[in-house]
């Protein structure tokens, strides 16, 4: 009788345990759907969803916010996308400093931070990355989510065995039926990502876009990092950029889009639109395979020390991009993303004057180094005293 | 054994001098292609487009397009990118510019191998086509991130061709000026 009462209250405490262990499993992945605050510059005149652009996205989870930066003046159009991977922080954060610090003098600027908002809604399972990272800035702490590189199960569930992506016919592993960056240039009536992308070229042809920049990260030992990836059509836009960036002592490889392989926004987007497509690489010291630990430190600060030992052994030849004590930090690869960024439109406006787009506000490379980040991200009282709108439409809680 | 050094020494600055020493120019029409698919021959389009040059461009050129030029710029480096989206393998691309470097020699024309992907484009991926676009050039104009192991410099004073090393890729647009307009860059 004693044992049995000794075996209930162990039971009892056993379930307890595992309650209040699913109780915080459950809260910090519901958290994961409390969305950063963002905070519009002054050069922000709109706020769109994609949904405007295609109707079966509202509701679907994956519906996401399109800031329009326009000048009143006669120019290109330029959309910037970040967040197609949210487990790449430098592309989701450039295109959040675009949107709170470019102020458009000709033409247009569209900014979809939030590409695959549903990715943001959850980690990566497995991968022991920190939900969430923070940036100082003159207006208090900045937080952002670190997401997953995929589309949430929530919102697109179960994967395929295999991942036919329409309409070439390619064959990728089931898991890719969630990455954005494969599913171009969507469909419909697709999966959910598909109908994202098929959004977001709808974006393109309705806005008549002029230029895509998608902006991304890689591991360091992958081999196209710090890297300009351009559709044939955008090449020359490319190669003259790569040279400004070049004669800004910014080293930067130019890359082809590979014709056979299918679904990535700069091969889809440029063959189904008129617009010129590219993609911007940084090296994401949190993204490899040799990583060490996953917190959020590392994140922002960029220094790893499996990534320092590995940038020394091997005649130093294992990691594609310098790599020392001094890391990757955040704030320079989002430099280089808005470095890139201003190269381009300096380039697409050279080779099309007729089109031209021009920024000022955006910091580069070095404003962002000799400044930090936190000196280019607004905050509440930035924007209370400027009288701008915060976005995002659920701050209910905050982590 | 001093003695045996200090002349080993003096022998390899004359030696070297003479290389960058030496007269190089050449001439239009130019035929412009890749060695290794990568991207890179499209930065030195724009370089040639700045300095006002006639040029033909083919990233898959092949011996045939020599005929009619009288300059065989090959722009070495490779990507596995570049080579996907060209459709060839390593193997044919090496053949291709083999090919075109034993035609280009044949038809009396200069060839000038233009490395500018620095240490990016260095590695066993590149180096197959660097050695070979170098080891058949009559000049090289190198980026120096890419030459830190002399890989290039030791080539050309083997070969006692110029070597023209530039510290930035936007002062090669410099140098292609000078070689062609016949007066040797700085």
């Amino acid at each position: 009788m004693r044992g049995s009462t000794g075996h209930r209250v162990f039971g009892a405490v056993l379930l307890l345990g595992a309650l209040c262990g699913a109780w915080t499993a459950a809260r910090e992945f519901r958290l994961m759907r409390v969305e950063e605050p963002l905070y519009p510059g002054p050069g922000v005149t709109a706020v769109r969803t994609l949904s405007e652009y295609a109707p079966r996205l509202c509701g679907s989870g994956l519906d996401t916010e399109v800031y329009v930066l326009d000048s009143g003046r006669p120019g290109g159009t330029v959309l910037v996308m970040g967040g197609t991977h949210p487990n790449e922080p430098a592309g989701f954060v450039a295109a959040v400093v675009v949107l709170e610090c470019a102020q458009v003098r000709q033409g247009r600027l569209l900014v979809v931070p939030r590409a695959n908002k549903s990715g943001f809604s959850c980690t990566d399972p497995g991968e022991g990355m920190p939900a969430r990272f923070a940036v100082e800035t003159e207006h208090g702490a900045r937080w952002f989510r670190l997401g997953s590189r995929f589309t949430n199960w929530v919102h697109q569930w179960p994967d395929p065995l295999v991942y036919v992506h329409f309409p070439s016919g390619q064959r990728l592993s089931g898991a890719e039926t969630r990455n954005l960056n494969r599913a171009f240039p969507g469909r419909r009536h697709g999966s959910p990502t598909e109908r994202l992308a098929h959004a977001l070229v709808q974006l393109v042809r309705a806005e008549g876009v002029d230029l895509v920049v998608d902006l991304h990260e890689s591991a360091p030992e992958y081999p196209v990092n710090n890297a300009v990836i351009a559709h044939e059509r955008a090449s020359e836009v490319a190669a003259i950029a790569t040279l400004r960036l070049q004669e800004e002592g910014l080293s930067f490889n130019l890359e082809p889009s590979p014709y056979t392989f299918h679904g990535l926004t700069h091969r889809e987007i440029g063959d189904h639109t008129e617009a010129l497509a590219l993609l911007l690489e940084t090296a994401n010291p949190m993204q490899g395979r040799l990583r060490g630990e996953g917190v959020p430190e590392v994140v922002v600060g960029g220094l790893d020390r499996c990534y320092l030992r590995a940038a020394t052994i091997r005649n130093k030849t294992v990691l594609r991009v310098p790599y020392d004590a001094g890391g990757l930090p955040l704030a320079e690869r989002v430099g280089r993303h808005t470095a890139a960024l201003l190269a381009l439109l300096g380039a697409f406006s050279e080779l099309h004057p007729d089109r031209p787009v021009e920024v000022s506000g955006l910091p580069d490379y070095h404003a962002l180094r000799e400044r930090g980040l936190g000196g280019y991200l607004r905050g509440e009282s930035y924007s209370e005293a400027h009288g701008l709108t915060t976005t995002p439409l659920h701050t209910e809680e905050t982590p | 054994m001093m003695r045996g050094l200090v002349l080993g020494i003096i022998a390899v600055g004359i030696g070297f001098g003479q290389v960058t020493a030496q007269e190089f120019t050449a001439e239009q029409p130019i035929l412009l292609t890749s060695a290794g698919q990568s991207a890179d021959v499209l930065m030195v389009k724009v370089m040639l487009e700045r300095n006002k040059l006639q040029f033909t461009f083919d990233k898959l050129a092949t011996a045939a397009q020599l005929a009619g030029n009288k300059t065989l710029v090959l722009v070495a480096g490779g990507s596995s990118k570049g080579l996907g989206a060209a459709k060839v393998d390593p193997k044919q691309e090496m053949e291709r510019i083999a090919a075109l470097i034993a035609g280009a020699k044949k038809e009396g024309m200069k060839i000038i191998a233009v490395h500018v992907g620095g240490e990016a484009r260095r590695g066993s991926m590149s180096d197959p086509f660097n050695k070979t676009a170098a080891e058949g050039a009559d000049c090289l104009v190198v980026l120096k991130s890419g030459d830190q192991d002399q890989f290039f410099t030791k080539i050309a004073n083997a070969r006692k061709i110029p070597f023209y090393g530039v510290d930035k890729i936007t002062d090669a647009v410099a140098v292609f000026g000078r070689l062609f307009a016949g007066q040797r860059p700085q």
